[in-house]
């Protein structure tokens, strides 16, 4: 069984995409701050990692930073999940090694699913419109 | 002997003087008033000098008729020397000869009623005073015009030098080898240089100049050098620099560079700075803002999204018939506040002109595919056939903003499939010419009525039939396109009637290196 984890701080966004995830038969753990983030992957490496980035303590681009200055963590794919919608912001998070970005109010949850079945079936054909943008 | 000797001494005289001597004897009116006199007897330069001929005998008024009238004064002094015997002379303008003369009066002790006067022309030498006059006037004059030039100039160079030193902004003027000539107070003020220090200096001298970023801008890239190379100095507003004060500080300036020249030779350079410390900080609390209600709206939006779609995907077990169509209602509701949050957003944003604008060449033919989904399925919903026609344009590219002419292609046709009815066609497709492309979107819909035209890019303004026919709408659609088509050089366009439909053109001008022209639209591939 594939493990994703799941970095949020907002119950509700937990909830369901945990419950989603879940019934597609994914193991889903949760971190809810940046700190604990990276002690979770550090306990038990995930499959894929689902970012926010505004969070308690340390924020997403810390994360994104520890994961990928890490020998051992940098392959996993890391789909950022936030609300921040600017140009600048989607930039940075792709340039510091984010796989994907999704500005949650814009794309229905089901294509965030598709994506993580994506990934984890090891297809990135598909790419999503803000990757395109990072071109 | 003695005295023939003496005589034709003095007839000899006479003859052989240049100027006129005459023998007259004095005529008296009644009241013994000296009226006339006849000339007895003249020496040989009388008649030359006088211009007249055959003068012996003959009274003046006979001589020079008019003279009475005309220089009474002759009659007046000839009588008062005749009375007083003494000699007097006088200049006088002799005016129906046209002359002037310097006469000398003498009465002749030994013969009663007889005058001596000797004329001598000054006709020449009172002209030559009168020339004299006229320069001294001309000359008073001209001095008189250059003091009120004079006066003129200092009136305006302290009007200029008060206009300068009044002016908020920091003003420089250099000659054409880029050495200051001239700063008003303001530049002082935010460079802590006062002008006596920089006379005659480089700006680079004693200004570093620091590019967006904090990189020091070559001695070349200076905005006053670049208007000395004559090319065109960067807009002001599209860029700033930092400008270093006396004490090594930083701040940002907006700088303008115009050229001064003449005969189209520059001979010097006028730079104006404005400090733009407030503008960053306001941009910046806008843009914090901005990012902050963004993120802050849309987390309670994007969460009643993924909870509404996670019931809707079954997750949670079956609903009821009713309980989906209420739930649908609930998700229609909130997809069209994440709609307007975002509109508002971006207007907000394209107001403050925070977005930038890239220049990036695109594939026409890929257009579409770019398009969201959720467009695509807010088509296929609502059973509206889209075609797009821009597949062909294989060859063309277009240099512009990528994510600009997408928003605008958005909004075209988004707006075509909420105001078209199901069965109804929409088409995107573009044209070329050597000028540009245009993009259009068209479609059979409700159409704007034509009174409701003209204001159709106002923001929330929407037109009668479309709030009938969708109420949901933000209105603030197209007055976003046009904002975006205004950033990236673009016009919108458009043609609509009535319940037969609209057609909406994007106009992009292109540059010099697009690629050939392309055949236009031949097939339809329908989605």
């Amino acid at each position: 069984m594939n493990h994703i984890l799941l970095v949020e701080d907002e119950d509700f966004l937990i909830r369901t995409l945990e419950d989603n995830l879940t019934a597609d038969g994914y193991a889903v753990s949760i971190a809810r701050d940046g700190e604990d983030a990276i002690e979770k992957i550090g306990k038990k490496k995930p499959d894929i990692i689902l970012l926010d980035i505004l969070l308690p303590k340390k924020d997403g681009f810390y994360v994104l930073e520890e994961i990928k200055k890490n020998p051992k963590w940098k392959l996993i794919p890391v789909i950022v999940l936030s609300n921040l919608g600017e140009n600048t912001i989607i930039k940075r998070a792709m340039e510091a090694g984010a796989d994907d970005y999704f500005v949650k109010s814009q794309h229905p949850i089901e294509e965030v699913i598709e994506k993580v079945k994506d990934y984890l079936a090891g297809r990135k054909a598909v790419k999503s419109s803000s990757q395109q943008m990072k071109k | 002997m003695k005295l023939q000797v003496s005589a034709d001494f003095y007839k000899s005289f006479f003859d052989n003087m240049i100027d006129g001597l005459v023998c007259c004897r004095m005529i008296f009116d009644s009241q013994n008033r000296p009226t006339d006199f006849t000339c007895l007897k003249i020496n040989k330069s009388f008649e030359k000098v006088m211009g007249l001929k055959n003068v012996a005998g003959k009274k003046i008024t006979e001589l020079i008729p008019g003279i009475y009238r005309s220089n009474p004064e002759l009659f007046e002094i000839y009588g008062r020397v005749f009375f007083s015997g003494k000699p007097e002379s006088l200049k006088v303008n002799i005016k129906p000869l046209s002359k002037w003369f310097f006469v000398s009066v003498y009465n002749n002790p030994r013969k009663k009623n007889f005058f001596i006067a000797v004329f001598q022309d000054i006709t020449d030498w009172k002209q030559t005073e009168k020339s004299l006059e006229d320069a001294k006037i001309a000359a008073g004059n001209v001095l008189e015009d250059f003091q009120a030039e004079k006066e003129k100039l200092m009136h305006a160079k302290a009007k200029d030098e008060a206009l300068l030193d009044s002016i908020g902004d920091g003003v420089i003027a250099t000659d054409q080898d880029g050495k200051i000539m001239l700063m008003n107070r303001a530049a002082e003020r935010m460079l802590g240089w006062d002008t006596k220090q920089m006379m005659g200096k480089l700006l680079s001298d004693t200004q570093a100049i620091l590019d967006e970023k904090g990189i020091l801008v070559p001695e070349a890239e200076r905005p006053i050098n670049i208007v000395f190379s004559g090319r065109a100095a960067p807009a002001s507003g599209s860029s700033f620099y930092f400008y270093t004060r006396k004490n090594g500080t930083k701040f940002p300036v907006a700088i303008t560079v115009t050229p001064v020249t003449v005969k189209s030779k520059i001979i010097g350079a006028i730079e104006v700075f404005r400090d733009i410390t407030r503008e960053k900080e306001i941009e910046k609390m806008r843009m914090d803002f901005l990012s902050l209600a963004s993120h802050q709206l849309r987390t309670p939006l994007s969460g009643t999204k993924w909870l509404v779609e996670t019931i809707r995907r079954g997750v949670l077990g079956e609903m009821t018939g009713k309980q989906e169509e209420y739930l649908d209602q609930v998700y229609q509701l909130n997809e069209r506040m994440i709609q307007l949050v975002s509109e508002m957003l971006s207007a907000l944003r394209l107001e403050g002109g925070a977005e930038s604008v890239k220049k990036e060449m695109v594939l026409i033919s890929n257009l579409y595919e770019d398009l969201p989904i959720s467009m695509k399925a807010a088509a296929r919903s609502r059973e509206i056939v889209l075609y797009n026609n821009l597949k062909d344009h294989n060859i063309a590219a277009i240099e512009t903003d990528r994510e600009i002419l997408k928003s605008i292609l958005e909004c075209f046709i988004s707006n075509a499939i909420n105001y078209s009815q199901s069965g109804q066609e929409v088409f995107l497709g573009a044209k070329e010419d050597s000028a540009g492309v245009t993009f259009f979107v068209k479609d059979s819909g409700i159409g704007i009525p034509k009174n409701e035209q003209k204001g159709i890019f106002e923001r929330f303004y929407r037109a009668s039939n479309a709030r009938l026919s969708k109420p949901g709408g933000s209105g603030l659609g197209l007055s976003i396109a046009r904002m975006l088509a205004k950033k990236i050089g673009a016009e919108i366009s458009f043609e609509s009637e009535e319940n037969k439909g609209s057609i909406f053109y994007l106009r992009i001008p292109k540059g010099s290196n697009e690629g050939a022209e392309s055949g236009n639209n031949k097939s339809e591939t329908k989605i």
